[in-house]
């Protein structure tokens, strides 16, 4: 063993500072990246092995009706097993709180089929007033084993609490851009109380399993369409297709946005480790130049460069090895649960199961522990080119010109003082501005992001035109004669049930049967309720159609309606789409980057069809991802009757057939859609500024701490010359926080510019545009956060400065 | 000038110790002195002797073990830290071995560093003028030869006016003839500012131009008395 290694306890303890901000810088780091990227990794692995373990539909399809028996088994002769789950969307109230919520009535059995479920609490319903509830609707509502709901009037206890793996994201509709954790849950029920609680009402849908589980996407929507088409020829009308992995929110959406959030670690942790590369630089440097007398005496002496390169790898190796380690035990222990709850707190998943993932562990733990490595090996290295007599003389410290740059007598000597301290130390100050930019853009996204989705929920209103957007799931007039709302009503009656001649009797039937004798077979159904003639004259038609636009960065795509509007429309007043123009909403425009002029390719995942129009003008909110074009001109466009439409846009609340009706958008359900959008972000969020602000202060005061170290000879002169510490102080630490403060404003152009880079980037992968606006306001927080970070970093240095002894400037110098 | 008998620096029973137990080695087993104001007091002893750490003492930057330290009366052992910097900063000037220069500040600001620190300064230029270092005012201590950056740091010493030059081997580092050029200067700057100077040297040819020798040996003075002929520095040889 080198005798040189004696040396090394009192090394560490003379750098305790340094070494303990490395080790820090470690700690964090890796705590928070292999935390959160393990935690979301473990989750990703759970969801993969999801559609084997649990059962989980390749598809599913629903039907306006019941679909006959017959057209089933033609679909299962395709190559495939088809599974009745019908459900029902029923009132329910929770005690204590009146808010209005929706349960989803699921056969409880059918759950032990397909989409298997687990119980977190308690065990399935196993009587008719039984009910099992969603685990993160129950936690959110404060809901536990034995409580009582109240659905459609009738009390219900609640048996069990568990999660289902077709509703790992409480989804309401598939069309729904977020979810709904806290009025929406599903509820698994026996048959009878299905029955006792939905009274006749049903959503017809049927779960699909292929006899070929692995079958590709491609091939897979192909099977679907076929299936849609074969469904359609047997008579059924078909209300929805969705497939597992390519467009069913409920399943996938959880596994997106641990996708998108996991893009924005690794983001983060990326660019921590290239500034920890800077540290680590500017670190090396110092060490060098401050042991720079003892190198060159033993190189002087014969030591060999190599054992003296070895010598001061020991200690970085080391404290990078506990780094690393403290770092992985806090962020797989401590961090694991707060990472885990990101995501068990919104989704409904399994219970949680860690899995190692190697990529995780190289890239937060093994490449930040090569960079310092290497990093301190070659700065070693490359210094020793440097004569034993340089080292002596101590001139291997990079003199350039900026070091011996005349300053102007008329500046005051301390002004001068602090110009020499800031030259002499112009490198490390740059890294500090990069390490300053970076932390700034930590924080100001993570603080930004909040008032961001709030000032989104509020354009999402205004992108709401009416009181009520009402879509149906197929053409209803709502004007109409006495006798025609009459006749649909019979229809209504005779649809009500399932074998109407028995259950209405016959005298009901055949009156009935006769009323609809009216009904004029091509003309579109009449609603049943008569709304008044104001409220149908002030209520305006509109067609829709979705579909696809591909985004720009990444290679996902956004789902889009295109609204087909009347010509001068008194809701879209301002919106033209006379002579065939097709307007682009605001978001739309920005987000995948369409100007007036550009060709627009829609895609209809439905039908594989690629529909293309010329955008010519731009209209609506940053938060407006739709399409406009006249109605005609849509129906046309996507083969449809001249005379089809596909909902309501009115100021008045109108009373729709329940079983026409498919949503009634409001501007309030968009701002609890945004309300949502915060809930889940805002977690997140907080762990983002809480992984900042150490990480910032670590890395001011490492970067700073060496301007004062590299100096302290020459702090102590000017303590034995009778300096006062406030004065030394003076001059040193004001030219670190002058350095601080400006790069902390200087760099905010440059940080709002790039958090807009990374919002875009990161945001890409969610649908709608969020736009960053950073009011000054919070520019100005995130400079005060900085700021009274660096109040704690200067006290340190001035606690060092203080403790630099007088004996140093006694020391001969080498 | 030199003016006998003023006790300007008066030392008694000082003593110095390093280290504990075993290891414990007393350095100053009890010095008692008179330095009076405007001399020149040479120093001698051998390496380890503990010169330098009898100069520290009186330059409050170590403290004694027991004895005192009065400079004008005041015992500096027992001030407190705020006013032992006061006292360096109104009565000491230092110049060391190895200049002891800051590196990134010229030579003009060097000598500002101390400038600063004075009410009541001595005119830099003139200072700049008379120490021969006008021209070389905007360099950096390591663009200057070593006499010249000895002459800076005499010139950082001297800038605010203190009445107690303390010299730790001040030509140690320099050749004969720059050593004799700084001990010249020395010879004037006592002349003109009247400025009390210790100065701890090997050189025994200093003795002849010093007012005062004093010489350690085992801890104690083996020699403590005053010269009755100066010999001007110009003319010393060694
Ligand atoms: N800080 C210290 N700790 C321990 N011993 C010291 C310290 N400073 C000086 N010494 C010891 O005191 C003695 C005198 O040192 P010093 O005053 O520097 O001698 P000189 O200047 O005469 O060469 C030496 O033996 C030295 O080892
Ligand atoms: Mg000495």
């Amino acid at each position: 063993m080198s005798p040189l290694n004696k040396r090394l306890p009192r090394e560490l303890m003379h750098n305790l500072g340094k070494y303990l901000g490395i080790f820090l810088l470690f700690l964090f780091a890796i705590a928070m990246g292999a935390g959160y990227l393990s935690a979301a990794h473990s989750i990703e692995v759970i969801q993969n092995g999801m559609h084997e373990r649990y059962q989980v539909e390749d598809f599913h399809f629903a039907t306006q009706f019941e679909a006959a028996k017959s057209s089933l088994k033609a679909v299962e002769e395709m190559g495939c097993t088809v599974y009745e789950d019908f459900t029902a969307d029923v009132p329910m109230t929770v005690p204590g709180d009146d808010r209005p919520m929706n349960c989803r009535l699921i056969d409880a059995a059918n759950r032990n089929r397909i989409n298997q479920g687990y119980y977190f609490e308690g065990e399935a319903p196993a009587a008719p007033d039984e009910i099992a509830v969603d685990r993160v609707w129950s936690n959110n509502n404060d809901v536990h084993v034995g409580d009582t709901l109240t659905i459609n009037g009738r009390e219900v206890c609640v048996s069990g609490i568990c999660s289902v793996s077709d509703y790992e994201c409480l989804m309401e509709k598939n069309t729904d851009m977020l979810f709904n954790s806290t009025t929406f849950t599903i509820g698994l029920v026996t048959p009878d109380g299905f029955q006792n609680l939905a009274g006749g009402k049903r959503d017809y849908r049927y779960d699909v399993i292929l006899d070929d589980r692995s079958m590709q996407l491609a091939d897979r929507t192909t099977f679907e369409q076929d299936a849609a088409d074969l469904l359609v020829d047997k008579g059924e009308v078909l209300t929805d297709l969705v497939d597992y992995e390519f467009d069913n929110k409920a399943i996938f959406f959880a596994a997106d946005d641990v996708e998108s959030d996991q893009v924005m670690w690794q983001v983060l942790v990326g660019l921590l480790v290239v500034i920890m590369a800077f540290v680590f630089v500017v670190l090396t440097n110092a060490t060098i130049e401050q042991e720079s007398a003892v190198i060159g005496t033993l190189l002087a002496s014969g030591y060999r460069k190599r054992e003296i390169i070895g010598h001061y790898m020991v200690l970085p190796t080391l404290i990078g090895v506990l780094g690393c380690a403290a770092g992985n035990l806090v962020g797989l222990t401590y961090m694991s649960t707060p990472m885990q709850e990101l995501y068990y707190g919104s989704y409904s998943l399994p219970p949680y199961e860690f899995s190692f993932s190697p990529q995780v562990f190289v890239f937060t733990t093994v490449v930040p522990f090569a960079l310092l490595v290497v990093v301190t090996l070659l700065g070693l290295v490359r210094k020793m080119r440097f004569t034993p007599l340089a080292f002596l003389r101590r001139e291997i410290a990079s003199r350039s010109r900026r070091n011996t740059l005349p300053l102007p007598e008329r500046l005051s000597f301390v002004r001068r003082f602090q110009l020499r301290v800031f030259l002499r130390n112009l490198s490390h100050f740059v890294v500090l501005f990069f390490g300053i930019s970076f932390c700034s853009l930590f924080l100001l996204f993570g603080l930004c992001l909040m008032p961001v989705v709030e000032h989104y929920a509020e354009l999402l209103k205004t992108d709401v035109v009416a009181n009520h957007i009402y879509l149906l799931k197929a053409p209803l007039e709502l004007d109409g004669t006495p006798e025609q709302r009459a006749a649909y009503a019979a229809i209504e009656e005779l649809m009500s049930t399932d074998d109407p001649l028995s259950d209405l009797g016959f005298v009901k039937y055949a009156r009935a049967l006769l009323r609809t004798m009216d009904i004029d077979e091509d003309a579109h159904p009449v609603n049943t309720v008569d709304n008044g003639q104001s409220k149908i004259a002030q209520a305006e038609k509109f067609s829709a159609a979705s579909f696809a636009v591909d985004h720009v960065i990444t290679d996902s795509s956004e789902e889009i309606t295109i609204y087909g509007i009347q010509e001068g429309s008194r809701y879209w007043s301002d919106v033209d789409v006379s002579g065939g123009a097709v307007v682009v909403g605001n978001g739309l425009a920005k987000k995948c980057r369409i100007k007036p002029g550009d060709t627009v390719s829609l895609f209809d995942k439905y039908t594989n069809k690629t529909y293309e129009v010329v955008a010519s003008s731009v209209w609506g909110t940053s938060a407006n991802m739709n399409l406009y074009m006249e109605m005609g001109a849509l129906n046309r466009m996507v083969d449809e009757d001249e005379d089809t439409f596909h909902g309501y846009a009115s100021d008045e609340e109108l009373q729709i057939d329940q079983r026409y009706l498919a949503t009634d958008i409001t501007p309030e359900a968009m701002t609890s859609s945004a309300d949502q959008m915060q809930e889940s972000f805002g977690d997140m969020m907080g762990m983002v500024v809480a992984f900042a602000i150490p990480v910032y202060l670590i890395l001011v005061y490492l970067l700073t701490k060496t301007v004062i170290d590299r100096s302290s000879r020459y702090i102590s002169y000017m303590k034995v010359f009778g300096y006062h510490n406030p004065e030394i102080t003076h001059l040193y630490v004001r030219a670190i926080t002058a350095t601080v403060l400006v790069s902390l404003v200087a760099s905010q152009p440059f940080v709002i510019w790039l958090c807009k880079v990374f919002v875009s980037f990161v945001m890409d992968r969610y649908s709608g545009n969020l736009e960053l606006y950073v009011a000054p306001s919070l520019m100005a927080e995130v400079v005060a956060i900085g700021a009274a970070a660096y109040v704690v970093v200067a006290a340190a240095h001035i606690w060092r400065i203080r403790r630099v002894s007088l004996s140093e400037a006694m020391k001969v110098q080498e | 000038m030199a003016t006998q008998g003023q006790g300007f620096l008066s030392i008694s029973n000082l003593t110095k110790s390093y280290g504990a137990g075993e290891a414990r080695t007393q350095v100053l087993k009890g010095i008692s002195t008179e330095v009076d104001k405007g001399e020149i007091c040479v120093l001698f002893g051998p390496s380890g002797s503990g010169k330098s750490t009898f100069l520290n003492m009186v330059g409050g930057l170590e403290p004694a073990d027991s004895g005192s330290i009065c400079v004008d009366g005041v015992d500096i052992t027992k001030l407190n830290d705020h006013d032992m910097v006061e006292y360096r900063r109104r009565e000491l000037g230092f110049i060391f071995q190895f200049y002891n220069l800051v590196p990134d500040l010229t030579v003009r600001e060097n000598i500002e560093v101390c400038q600063y620190l004075s009410r009541d300064p001595l005119p830099i230029d003139d200072l700049l003028h008379s120490l021969g270092l006008w021209e070389h005012r905007g360099k950096f201590p390591n663009q200057v030869s070593g006499g010249q950056q000895q002459r800076c740091a005499i010139g950082r010493a001297l800038v605010k006016n203190p009445s107690l030059l303390l010299c730790d081997e001040p030509t140690g580092a320099l050749d004969y003839h720059t050593s004799k050029e700084i001990l010249e200067l020395m010879e004037r700057v006592n002349r003109e500012y009247g400025s009390t100077m210790i100065i701890v040297t090997h050189n025994d040819a200093i003795r002849r131009m010093s007012h005062h020798v004093l010489r350690l040996r085992d801890g104690m003075l083996s020699e403590d008395f005053r010269n009755e002929h100066l010999m001007p520095a110009s003319e010393l040889t060694w």
